[in-house]
């Protein structure tokens, strides 16, 4: 049977786990609020947990019938592991997104401690010089580009979010 | 050639932001920042318009630009949070009901009121009984008659629990000797809609979002639960007048982080009271249908008090109580 | 009677240059902010809303509704140019304008969207003029049962209409269902996947869920091995549109205008529902149905039209029985309210000329909309020649802002970037990630009336059946769900 997603049986597999994954951690979830519910439902009501375990259902399921199939074309392809200097090229061009998830995860924090400006300012300016450099290679020239722009955003934000639309972001 | 134009268009714009900050840096006198008036509701509802409305006329009296911001999510409680953990500087406050009582019983992440200063009572919401006139019956009487022969014969929407309009379709029923079968609906125009499409026959909302709709005839309101008869439906007679002592209602006041100083504090009660009496708010406050009853600071606190020692009872009653927010 | 007082309002509006001014300064305001990754038509609406304190309550109207039609225009500019959709219609638009625009043919993407969205708004108000009472008469027949029975339809429809394989785009709309039931139940109040944490208590909000899903998920795609692809900036190529390619999709326009028409007409069903639906279903009656996702100007045209005609269907519950359609028209209700006017029976059945400033307004704003978005897409449309590296960064700073916004609440950043990261996996396992938003809108809904109608029945699941509306709505339902079944065992049975 051909892999349903992109006919690859690794991504076939790869999905599976992941919504077999999706499921466990959903049913964990659920199985967690359920404990801390302690009403009746009104009569007829099928109750606040009846149609989340029926859609944790379906995707327990089919996550298990993905990753079967994606198992069992593993086998028939007999796909075999990446090179290892290719897994290693791999993953160092996701460092990229890594980092840029980092440091938008830091943002929150940043915007609270720094007030928004000071923020906005950070973030743009390093990673406009770290997405030129990774281009262009480094130069000062680059930073100074880097933190012209940067200083624009959030002169750009302060000015339409706080100052025109008064949102209140921490200043 | 492109890179310089969008240089010189960041630096116009570093121009333009400069302009206005000089202001921000003169910092002595309170007010000289705009006040974020925190609505806990989406824009569009009746919170919505009761914290626009005073930011109107509080912006006049106070000199100074007042913003709403709906900070919205959880029941009310994401706004309460954002309310009780802002700054105590006075530039944060906010408007809030009964929801916040309930949430602090029911909830237990949700912020308990000790976090909350009560600056001025706004109004009374007093809760009522409405059926939709296509069941032909406009007396309480004939409801109660009708309820007593078949209790699951006309069914109610309301609030899920903790919302005003549950509370009352748990108390009004009760002093009417009757049992009711309660649809919940997420929120008040949801209710309205399905009282006037005919799936729930009766419901038990406060005034506002059925006012246009009762002197319409669309919908007749059986009963009011306060102590005198709602000024824009004076042919209304209340609850105690027909003879079932009954007296429940939501309230809209304006709180503040605790921990402003007591001068801006002074400030902003003395403000906010001027904004409720003032004539444009008390014109459109009137015409939404809100009862005003402009309190300051010190009744306002009393009276949520009595509403804490009011709704507690009945939440617990109703099994809705988190276990660890029991009183002994 | 209703159509002389238009045409006198028409007229009175036309020759004040006042008014005319003030549809353009709105039109032009709503257009910029709902361009503006992050704001979307609601906030636009109650940003602008104090501006209109002083105003008469019709000019006030004018003004608002000049706001909201643009900044609905506004908001497919940047899904289309940034990938970043601000309103739920705009997921759609995103789907083809996207790939459109990184074609070369930004210009196009927004002229399809621009002028069918003027089309579709034009037919959804003259159905509005001409069956107000007919549509209204439709929407009260919806109860509980129905709205269940659509929110179905609704999912039935899009899991058929992603690329690649059903299965698994029903699997990644129950995931949307299941991630819409994080919070406060609706009904019961009742705690659900929180953990009891006021993070999760809040819910998870659409907007920044789809800017993160696409447009975050988009640029850290982009971020993966960044320095080794060659960085091409799409040309802006031609930007006005050959008119033979916009008269032969008519069909397209008008079936997406009925559709949004009549579903904006169901109160609290709205746009989202009415331009997932007409989405869906131009994509089953296509002859390239394969197209669709990859630049194809049938997928920009049809839900465009359906959302703007869902304007003027949303109008017809606040008109007929004095309740808002949804979020936008509560909003709209709010700014009447603050003038003093209650919308209920009375309002518009004593003042038929209120009836006919909101109508005028709408067709003043519509055409409006077109004129200065005509002249704005040249200057939008440089928006792609930004340089990679300065976009990727601005738009993320967009993103996080908007995700803000929109609640006032740095949680939702959060859950920005954390569907980010889902929207950059499931693309890396070429998952379809459309049908997660969906289940999101749809699901909700979904819940909702199907626990009601059980209520309502004390628990017979036969009320479904019983209301024909429904009961048709099910069958059709089952009907889509067991053909491609039926076929694919006659295949199998054959082939034995």
């Amino acid at each position: 049977m051909t892999p349903p997603i992109d006919g690859s049986a690794r991504k076939t597999f790869a999905a599976g786990l992941l919504f077999l994954f999706l499921a466990c951690g959903g049913y964990l979830l659920l199985r967690d609020s359920q404990g801390m519910y302690s009403n009746m439902p009104m009569r007829g009501d099928p109750g606040p947990f009846f149609l989340a375990s029926l859609c944790l259902g379906c995707l327990a399921l089919a996550g298990g019938i993905l990753s079967l199939i994606g198992l069992l074309g593993v086998r028939d392809q007999g796909v075999s592991l990446l090179p290892t200097h290719q897994f290693i090229e791999g993953v160092r061009s996701w460092g990229l997104p890594i980092g840029f998830v980092a440091s938008l995860l830091a943002m929150p924090t940043a915007i609270e401690g720094l007030g928004t400006m000071l923020a906005v300012v950070l973030f743009s300016s390093i990673w406009i010089y770290v997405l030129l450099s990774a281009l262009r290679g480094h130069a000062v020239r680059h930073a100074v580009e880097a933190l012209i722009f940067g200083a624009g955003a959030a002169l750009f934000i302060q000015l339409i979010f706080v100052r025109l639309l008064t949102l209140p972001l921490p200043a | 050639m492109k890179k310089r134009n969008l240089f010189t268009s960041a630096l116009c714009l570093a121009t333009f932001a400069a302009l206005p900050f000089q202001a921000a840096f003169a910092d002595d006198a309170y007010p000289s920042k705009p006040i974020h008036i925190t609505v806990v509701w989406p824009a569009g509802g009746g919170h919505d318009l009761v914290g626009r409305l005073i930011g109107h006329e509080l912006s006049t009296i106070m000199d100074t630009a007042v913003v709403v911001d709906n900070v919205t999510g959880a029941g009310g409680s994401t706004g309460i949070r954002h309310i009780a953990k802002a700054d105590p500087d006075g530039y944060t406050i906010g408007v809030m009901g009964l929801h916040a009582v309930s949430q602090s019983y029911m909830n237990t992440s949700a912020p308990q009121l000790d976090g909350l200063d009560p600056l001025a009572y706004v109004s009374d919401e007093p809760g009522a009984l409405q059926i939709s006139a296509d069941t032909g019956i406009d007396t309480l009487e004939a409801y109660v008659a009708a309820m007593k022969e078949d209790p699951m014969g006309l069914m109610n929407g309301n609030d899920p629990q903790g919302g005003n309009s549950f509370v009352f379709a748990e108390v009004i029923p009760q002093a009417l000797g009757t049992d009711m079968m309660r649809l919940p609906y997420p929120g008040h125009a949801p209710t309205v809609t399905a009282l006037l499409t005919g799936e729930v026959q009766t419901a038990t909302l406060p005034i506002p979002p059925i006012l246009e709709h009762a002197l319409a005839g669309t919908i007749n309101v059986l009963g009011v639960a306060s102590e005198t008869r709602h000024p824009q439906l004076p042919d209304v007679p209340t609850f105690k007048e027909q003879g079932y002592d009954v007296v429940v209602n939501d309230f809209v006041m304006m709180v503040a982080p605790v921990g402003i100083p007591t001068d801006i504090r002074a400030k902003l009660e003395s403000g906010l009271l001027a904004a409720v009496n003032s004539e444009g708010f008390v014109a459109a406050a009137k015409k939404s249908g809100m009862v005003l009853r402009p309190l300051g600071a010190t009744d306002a606190a009393a009276e949520l008090a009595m509403q804490q020692e009011l709704v507690y009872p009945l939440l617990e009653n109703a099994g809705l109580v988190a276990p660890e927010l029991k009183r002994d | 009677m209703l159509l002389t007082s238009f045409i006198d309002v028409l007229l009175g509006y036309l020759s004040s240059p006042m008014m005319l001014g003030l549809v353009v300064l709105g039109t032009v305001l709503g257009l910029v902010l709902g361009a503006i990754p992050g704001i979307s038509s609601t906030m636009a609406l109650a940003i602008l809303m104090p501006v209109t304190f002083t105003m008469e309550p019709g000019v006030a109207m004018l003004f608002l509704i000049s706001v909201f039609m643009s900044s609905v225009y506004g908001g497919s500019i940047s899904a289309i140019l940034m990938k970043l959709p601000g309103t739920p219609a705009s997921i759609f638009t995103q789907i083809d304008g996207y790939p459109m625009a990184q074609q070369g043919r930004a210009g196009h993407a927004l002229n399809f969207a621009l002028v069918s969205s003027t089309i579709g708004g034009m037919i959804g108000l003259a159905m509005l003029v001409l069956l107000a009472p007919v549509l209204a008469e439709f929407a009260t027949n919806f109860r509980s049962p129905e709205f269940a029975a659509v929110a179905l339809f609704g999912i039935v429809m899009l899991s058929f209409s992603s690329n690649g394989s059903t299965l698994v785009a029903s699997v990644v709309g129950f995931i949307g269902v299941i991630l819409g039931m994080v919070g406060f139940d609706a009904l019961t109040d009742a705690q659900r996947m929180t953990l009891n944490t006021p993070m999760l208590q809040s819910g998870l909000n659409l907007v920044p869920m789809i800017i993160g899903l696409f447009g975050l998920g988009e640029i850290l795609q982009n971020l993966v091995g960044f320095a080794q692809t060659p960085k091409v900036r799409p040309q802006i190529g031609k930007v006005m549109l050959p008119l033979n390619e916009l008269t032969s999709r008519w069909k397209v326009m008008l079936r997406g205008s009925v559709i949004g028409t009549f579903i904006g007409a169901i109160p609290a069903a709205g746009s989202a529902v009415a331009v997932s639906i007409a989405y869906a279903q131009e994509r089953r009656l296509s002859k390239t149905p394969e197209k669709f996702g990859t630049g194809h100007a049938d997928g920009i045209v049809a839900p465009e039209a359906a959302n703007s005609a869902s304007v003027g269907g949303s109008l017809i519950p606040l008109i007929a029985l004095g309740v808002p359609g949804d979020t936008i028209t509560a909003v709209l209700m709010g700014a009447l309210m603050l003038h003093g006017l209650t919308p209920g029976p009375l309002l518009f059945a004593n003042n038929p000329t209120f009836v006919a400033w909101i109508y005028v307004s709408v067709l003043l704003a519509l055409i409006a909309t077109l004129v200065v978005g005509l002249g704005m897409i040249r200057a939008a449309v440089l928006v792609t020649r930004i340089p990679p590296q300065l976009m990727y960064v601005f738009i993320a700073v967009f993103c996080v802002i908007g995700a803000f916004a929109i609640r006032n609440d740095m949680n939702d950043v959060y859950v920005m970037i954390a569907f980010g990261v889902v929207g950059f996996v499931f693309s890396r396992l070429s998952l379809p990630v459309t049908p997660m938003a969906f289940g999101l809108i749809l699901g909700p809904i979904l819940e909702e009336n199907l626990r009601r109608s059980l209520m309502i029945s004390r628990g017979s699941w036969s009320i479904f059946l019983e209301r024909p509306i429904s009961a048709v709505l099910i069958v059709i339902c089952v009907t889509l769900v067991s053909i491609p079944l039926l076929k694919w065992s006659w295949v199998k049975l054959r082939a034995l």
